[in-house]
């Protein structure tokens, strides 16, 4: 367990990240990160979920029957994503309004069901935990990358506040939707680039 | 090229040893960079045409996109290599082509953003020369002028010249006034390239020269050229008889805009186009077909950007027409 405990806990945050690493969870790293602030807000929701789903699913995995998991994991992140949303709208309210149908699509996002089916499913409740809060967290860093890259560039602002003079022209393709998709694989390739020159073994999820 | 020096004789090789190797046996002896060095030198008509015109500010935009696109492919190279060199000349081709689709007045940092796009983006990501899915330079245009559409202005480039043509583009008055457009303009003015548009790209007659350049050196297939004229004359027709009120004429459409550089520049990229003969033909006349649709019914003014994009996406679908091999089982 103690030993288990420190790569598991780092492991989220470079070897393992989404959506970079794990290559899960695109949906919503594609749709909501035209923002530094949705990205974040999105990232943390997920995190959250993650990890109280992991613990909920680790804790009840001898007793869940194995031709149903698939079913009884949905409910319990269903469970979990319903209370992210209202604990959202009570008190984050205009951040719950931008982020829309996304935050109810949780329940589908595959790294939950990933980290669930993948780990929390094999291994004792504590270190499933710290496995979800390492995922959860490192997708909350990606996410705020992303959405901070796109936003200093595509509209001049990071969290809202002006980063550049008045003379700066914003490249608006950035906050379109294939900005995306061009933040994204740049990151990645980025990523690979790194890991190469580091000579460290490329490893997926 | 290395592999292919094994089969010279080496002058001072005392035991004089006989060549066994398969087929085939004869070489041309060009590489990569005497290719593109022919695109570079088909470019040169249409460069000198664009100097005489627009004297220093031409040749700013192109020295500035040769420099930094050779400049940031060398460092590309050196920080990922690849097999994809500096010094097989496909950047100073590519920034060219770049360049002749920029207006006159593009700031040094759009320059630099395309290219680093260009360079990066469009063709390193992809694997370099002989991998990328759509035209680098193209691909840019398009990524720019989404960003910035005021910057990417032709018209408002050009608003300081002194000519005694009417000084909108001609595809631009076409869209808001209708067919009467056409009357604004003369043949002539349209043929010399003294007409609103890129830095280069509307230089018609010289683009005509250099694509006849490149179809003299073998360079490109006239299948390609042929296939996108024919359907760019024969769809413009077709809708000029539907709606005569917003359609010109179709010798109109190919002396406006770039289209002539698409026909001969941007859709027979060596990377981007099926390899066979009937695929080429089809392929260009996709090209055209698209490129005339986008002109008569979309918001775009030129569509030549969008179309070339659809049309290289059209390509690996073109290559699965192929010529039956004599003796195997075609089923």
């Amino acid at each position: 367990m103690a030993e288990k405990f420190l790569p598991t806990l780092t492991a989220g945050w470079w070897r393992r990240i989404p959506p970079f690493r794990l290559v899960l969870g695109l949906c919503p790293s594609l749709a909501v990160t035209m923002s530094a602030e949705n990205g974040m807000g999105m990232g943390l929701a997920t995190a959250f979920v993650l990890t109280l789903s992991n613990l909920a699913i680790s804790s009840m995995r001898n007793v869940i029957p194995s031709k149903v998991r698939i079913a009884s994991y949905i409910i319990i992140i269903a469970t979990l994503v319903s209370i992210v949303e209202i604990l959202m709208k009570a008190y984050f309210f205009p951040l719950a309004q931008q982020l829309g149908i996304y935050i109810p699509l949780i329940v589908v996002n595959c790294i939950v069901l990933g980290r669930a089916e993948g780990f929390a499913s094999k291994n004792p409740p504590f270190i499933s935990m710290v496995d979800g809060f390492s995922v959860g967290t490192g997708y909350a860093m990606s996410l705020t990358l992303i959405g901070s890259i796109r936003e200093i560039f595509g509209a001049g602002t990071w969290f809202g506040m002006r980063v550049f003079s008045d003379s700066f022209e914003p490249m608006s393709f950035l906050v379109s939707a294939p900005g995306a998709f061009l933040t994204i694989g740049t990151l990645l390739a980025l990523q690979n680039l790194f890991s190469r020159w580091s000579g460290e073994k490329f490893i997926q999820g | 090229m290395k592999e292919l020096k094994m089969y010279e004789q080496s002058a001072g090789a005392e035991p004089r040893m006989l060549n066994v190797a398969v087929g085939p046996h004869y070489r041309v002896g060009s590489g990569l960079a005497e290719i593109y060095q022919r695109w570079v030198i088909a470019l040169i008509p249409a460069i000198a045409a664009s100097l005489y015109y627009f004297g220093s500010d031409a040749l700013r935009v192109f020295g500035l996109s040769v420099s930094f696109a050779v400049a940031i492919d060398f460092m590309a190279e050196k920080l990922a290599p690849s097999r994809d060199l500096t010094s097989n000349w496909s950047s100073v081709s590519l920034a060219l082509l770049l360049a002749f689709m920029l207006p006159v007045n593009a700031p040094w940092w759009l320059i630099l953003i395309g290219c680093f796009f260009m360079v990066v983006v469009g063709k390193k990501f992809f694997g370099g020369v002989g991998s990328y899915p759509a035209q680098p330079a193209v691909l840019t245009v398009a990524m720019l002028q989404l960003s910035w559409p005021h910057r990417m202005d032709y018209t408002a480039a050009l608003s300081s010249m002194d000519w005694t043509t009417s000084m909108v583009e001609p595809l631009r008055l076409l869209k808001s006034i209708g067919a009467s457009a056409e009357s604004q303009y003369h043949i002539w003015d349209l043929l010399i390239g003294q007409q609103v548009s890129g830095t280069a790209c509307g230089m018609v007659i010289f683009i005509l020269i250099g694509g006849i350049f490149l179809l003299a050196m073998r360079e490109i297939q006239w299948q390609l050229p042929a296939g996108f004229i024919i359907s760019l004359l024969a769809t413009a027709y077709l809708l000029r008889t539907l709606n005569p009120e917003a359609i010109a004429s179709p010798l109109f459409y190919l002396l406006s805009g770039g289209t002539l550089f698409m026909g001969f520049f941007l859709v027979s990229d060596h990377t981007t186009s099926p390899v066979n003969k009937v695929p080429m033909f089809l392929y260009g006349m996709i090209a055209g077909i698209l490129l005339m649709l986008i002109r008569g019914y979309s918001k775009h003014v030129d569509g030549i950007v969008f179309a070339v994009l659809l049309a290289n996406l059209c390509s690996p679908l073109l290559d699965m027409i192929k010529p039956k091999v004599k003796g195997a089982n075609n089923e």
